[in-house]
């Protein structure tokens, strides 16, 4: 009984070791994906939406250029951002996942294990002809 | 350091096709069915170590291991290689379809070469076999870039330009491929020396 506490007090820092990297991993796994904060409080286009409703109020044409001239900033900003969040995610989607590397490794012993397998009944004459 | 689709000429691309299938053929008859399961951890290992990488100022590189697969493996270490390459250019993009006959040219007779090296400065003491290890994992990508700019020659580009490049951006990664194979053959020594046999 004694000998069985011993074992699991000695195992459980790394188990908890083991946890805590888990975890980092799925963070930084999933890091990308979430949204920051400041990107849920103010989604693409907010800001261009209350410009234009504020439109109706002014009757000055340079008013209003310089208004499109602030929205076109804005959008262009906007744009590029998204350009630049659409590059990220194309380096991360060209990264092979796990389920590749782990597949190739699968594809690689597969193979080897076929040739293998038809090899040992060779030698081991267990076909009849 | 792969080579990419579309960059070499053709008849080097068939021609390097031929002598991979004849490598291959001469591999396949060298090796032994016991050493079966040996080639297949040896490829699968071949096979993620270019997905580690290791950063170096403002690029990175990745590991390629040929001088360890030579090692390890010997004259079987062909079919390895071009196992490995084709399963990473259909899993990592990561070179042609193509170029594959190149690629397993330019990793594959280095990895050869080292073998055979390896095979004659072993000795039988450890000291002798870790330093046989660390010359063969660094001489094993040194060769590659070698044959990766007399390859990329053909290609139309400057040789000893190219050649350069390589080798400089290949030097870090040929030592850490060193440390590599001194560690691993060093700890088969003592574990299960007949490997290195």
């Amino acid at each position: 009984m004694e000998t069985e506490t011993v074992n699991t007090v000695s195992i459980l820092p790394l188990y908890r070791l083991f946890l805590i990297v888990l975890a980092a991993c799925l963070v930084l796994n999933f890091y990308p994906a979430a949204l920051s904060a400041e990107e849920i409080s103010s989604p693409v286009g907010s800001d261009i939406q209350t410009m234009s409703q504020d439109q109706n109020v002014t009757d000055n044409c340079a008013e209003a250029v310089a208004l499109l001239k602030a929205q076109n900033i804005k959008i262009s900003q906007e744009l590029r951002k998204i350009k630049r969040e659409i590059a990220a995610l194309k380096e991360a989607l060209s990264k092979p996942g796990p389920e590749k590397i782990f597949g190739g490794i699968g594809y690689i012993m597969g193979f080897l294990g076929i040739i293998f397998y038809f090899l040992a009944r060779k030698q081991s004459g267990t076909h009849k002809e | 350091m792969h080579i990419s689709d579309g960059v070499l000429p053709v008849s080097i691309t068939i021609g390097t096709f031929a002598a991979t299938i004849a490598l291959t053929a001469v591999g396949v008859r060298k090796t032994k069915a016991e050493s079966l399961p040996k080639v297949a951890v040896v490829t699968s290992a071949f096979f993620v170590a270019s997905l580690i990488h290791l950063p170096l100022g403002p690029t990175s590189v990745h590991l390629s291991l040929p001088g360890l697969v030579g090692v390890l493996l010997g004259p079987s270490a062909y079919i390895s290689i071009v196992l490995g390459l084709a399963l990473q250019s259909l899993l990592f993009q990561f070179g042609g379809i193509t170029a594959l006959g190149a690629n397993s040219i330019m990793m594959g007779i280095p990895a050869l070469m080292v073998g055979w090296l390896f095979k004659q400065l072993k000795g039988t003491t450890l000291k002798s076999h870790a330093i046989a290890g660390a010359l063969c994992g660094f001489l094993g990508t040194i060769l590659s870039v070698g044959f990766l700019a007399a390859l990329l020659y053909t290609g139309g580009e400057d040789f000893l330009g190219v050649g350069k490049i390589a080798f400089v951006a290949s030097l870090p990664v040929s030592i850490i491929e060193a440390i590599i194979a001194n560690f691993t053959v060093i700890f088969l020594f003592k574990v299960k020396p007949e490997l290195l046999k």
